[in-house]
């Protein structure tokens, strides 16, 4: 069990938080825990973005070490539905 | 008015070859807010072939995202409307106009021109459709989306890059919820499920519209490799651009094995199902529908139904959870309705008439898809 | 002299334009099966004419298929499916290991069809009572006159109503369920 410290933070960048997280977590868990923690609208979808390494990551992703380095921000983003 | 000297500035730009835009075609699903905006600039840019789909009629609280619809243009077609406004922008263009649900309008046979399809669509079940298409067809896929604050476009390089990423690579779990929450039954629309109107404005929408052309002409020459998002704040200016990874259980990518082989056959009938009908070959195989159809229904209660001799062969997507009710003896819920996104070969004899516009079979040469 | 053969395999046409002309049914059928060797297409009427050619007399003869092969299914240029429309029997059939022997009004038969677009798809022979099978001699035979990717040599046995249907210079064996009739002409 390796933890991985990490920034995240919403598109808007108005919220921001050091996050620890086990590696066996999935991409979809960190969502989930922005989500609850900051009480984002629960109405809309999220994906999440590495914007340190210009990458996003799929919902099932682990945050193993090709995806997400000590230090990394990570960006929540709301999936735009529409036109 | 000449052409030449109308894009006379443009001439001046060196990275910019207009004879090369004039030679684009695209098509633009969708021509709302976003619709509107991707389409002004196409057609100020000197895009030379336009296509336009959208069912939707103008109403009043457009006008305030849709630089291309005037009051006087209430209850018109938005595609018909819009395509009209271009030709009067640039009458050196082609412009067409294709009212009615792309789905059912699209050329399939045609859809391989599009340098670009330009998705401007308000809803997920479009996206995922013109996405799967545009991954089967090899054509490029420029998806956008707006919030009120938001613009994101994602660029699906597919006609150079068959392999790239799709829409639904990283579309998240809940969006699959969310839509399961509109239908029951696989399929059927729930009879009273209102939409969530998602408020934007035409800052975003025009943020959208304008990276989405820009992105959409440039896909011939070569450039980022894979599938990439820009992700743009209309408020703090800040946008994050991000390479989309592949999905290794992508319900898309998964059902599609390379190369793809696009044929137009005729939509089968018994009499010409003859031909090969001497032939040793087995019949045990099965073809994948690219929407689902009601092959049966039959009450639990009193057994009324249809379908059980010969698959109806209906659209889901035609009927509503009304249909679970028996009209028969009145049962609530009481009908069991039998939805199927693949059919066997032999059911596909029986069939006069397919109402889906293609089928698709794998083989261990790649994916097949006949157009009717 | 040493005369070394350059010419090249002409381009051979998309299979999706062969498949236009099919129900969906048939495109399916033609396509789907699990292995990736070329599908046989011999019309009715073109194996009609070879059974009657072959039960005339109970001794090896043959002819010429000739036809179209279509690419492209799989992404490459190489044939998936054959369609051998027609055939002409020979009158004095002989092979050997150093030659195959037919008169020279074969292909003065053949030359209509050529003209207006089908190539010489292969060959056919007959074992009778040998079982359908390629003998070494048919081998040499194959590669050496039917050396193109796409050459399609059919052996058949009238007596005991066997079939079987060899692909290129090495007389690579297409299975059974590949090879498919087809009443009329596609």
């Amino acid at each position: 069990m390796t933890d991985v410290k990490f920034i995240i933070r919403t598109a808007d960048q108005t919220r921001k938080a050091e996050v620890e997280m086990d590696r066996t977590n999935q991409g979809a868990d960190i969502v989930q825990a922005a989500v609850d923690n900051w009480a984002l609208p629960t109405d809309t979808d999220y994906s999440l973005v590495n914007v340190t390494t210009g990458k996003a990551l799929v919902p099932s992703q682990l945050l193993d070490e090709n995806y997400v380095r000590p230090g990394d921000i990570l960006e929540v983003q709301p999936v735009l539905v529409a036109g | 008015m000449e052409a030449q000297s109308r894009y006379l500035r443009h001439t001046l730009i060196d990275w910019f070859s207009q004879d090369e835009v004039a030679r684009t075609k695209v098509a633009v699903i969708g021509a709302g807010a976003v619709g509107n905006e991707v389409l002004k600039c196409l057609a100020l840019l000197g895009a030379g072939h336009i296509d336009i789909y959208d069912f939707d009629r103008i109403e009043v609280h457009n006008l305030t995202r849709s630089v291309l619809f005037r009051e006087t243009d209430i209850g018109k077609n938005k595609a018909a409307c819009a395509a009209e406004r271009l030709k009067d922008l640039d009458p050196n263009i082609n412009v067409r106009a294709f009212p009615g649900d792309f789905w059912r309008t699209l050329d399939l046979t045609a859809f391989g021109s599009y340098a670009a399809v330009i998705c401007c669509v308000d809803n997920f079940e479009a996206r995922i459709r013109l996405n799967f298409l545009c991954k089967l067809w090899g054509v490029n896929l420029i998806n956008t989306g707006i919030d009120s604050r938001h613009a994101v476009i994602d660029t699906f390089p597919f006609a150079r890059e068959p392999d790239a990423s799709c829409y639904e690579c990283t579309l998240p779990a809940s969006v699959y919820q969310r839509m399961s929450q509109r239908y029951s039954c696989g399929g059927l629309k729930k009879m009273a499920f209102i939409e969530k109107r998602i408020p934007t404005t035409v800052i975003t929408a025009s943020l959208a519209g304008s990276l989405a052309a820009s992105q959409a002409l440039r896909l011939g020459a070569p450039a980022h490799k894979g599938s990439r998002r820009i992700f743009a704040d209309s408020i703090t200016g800040a946008s994050t651009a991000s390479d989309l990874p592949s999905r290794e259980d992508c319900p898309v990518c998964a059902q599609i094995k390379a190369p793809v082989q696009i044929s137009r056959v005729r939509a089968s009938s018994r009499a010409e199902l003859a031909p090969l009908a001497r032939s040793n070959a087995p019949e045990a195989g099965e073809v994948t529908l690219p929407e689902p159809v009601i092959v049966s229904y039959q009450c639990k209660a009193c057994g009324q139904g249809e379908g059980q001799d010969k698959p109806l062969l209906w659209r889901a997507a035609d009927h509503d959870a009304s249909l679970a009710n028996c009209k028969a003896c009145a049962g609530e819920g009481a009908v069991d309705i039998q939805i199927r996104d693949k059919l066997p070969l032999t059911v596909l004899a029986e069939a006069a008439r397919l109402p889906v516009p293609f089928v698709m079979t794998a083989s261990d040469w790649g994916t097949h898809v006949f157009v009717f | 002299m040493r005369w070394q053969d350059q010419t090249e395999a002409p381009a051979l046409p998309s299979a999706a334009a062969f498949l236009t002309r099919l129900g969906v049914l048939d495109s399916v059928r033609l396509t789907q099966r699990g292995n990736t060797s070329p599908r046989v297409v011999i019309t009715a009427d073109c194996l009609e004419a070879i059974s009657f050619h072959l039960a005339k007399a109970r001794t090896e003869m043959g002819g010429l298929l000739l036809g179209r092969a279509y690419a492209g299914l799989n992404g490459q240029a190489d044939a998936q499916i054959l369609v051998a429309a027609r055939s002409v029997p020979s009158q004095a059939f002989d092979s050997t290991n150093v030659s195959l022997r037919m008169e020279a009004e074969v292909w003065t038969a053949a030359r209509p069809f050529l003209d207006k677009g089908d190539i010489v798809l292969g060959w056919y022979h007959s074992h009778p009572d040998l079982g359908a099978f390629f003998s070494d001699t048919d081998r040499t035979t194959q590669r050496a006159f039917f050396r193109q990717p796409y050459s399609l040599g059919i052996v058949i046995d009238p007596v005991r109503q066997e079939m079987k249907a060899y692909l290129g210079p090495d007389s690579a064996p297409i299975p059974a369920e590949n090879v498919m009739v087809y009443e009329g002409h596609p």
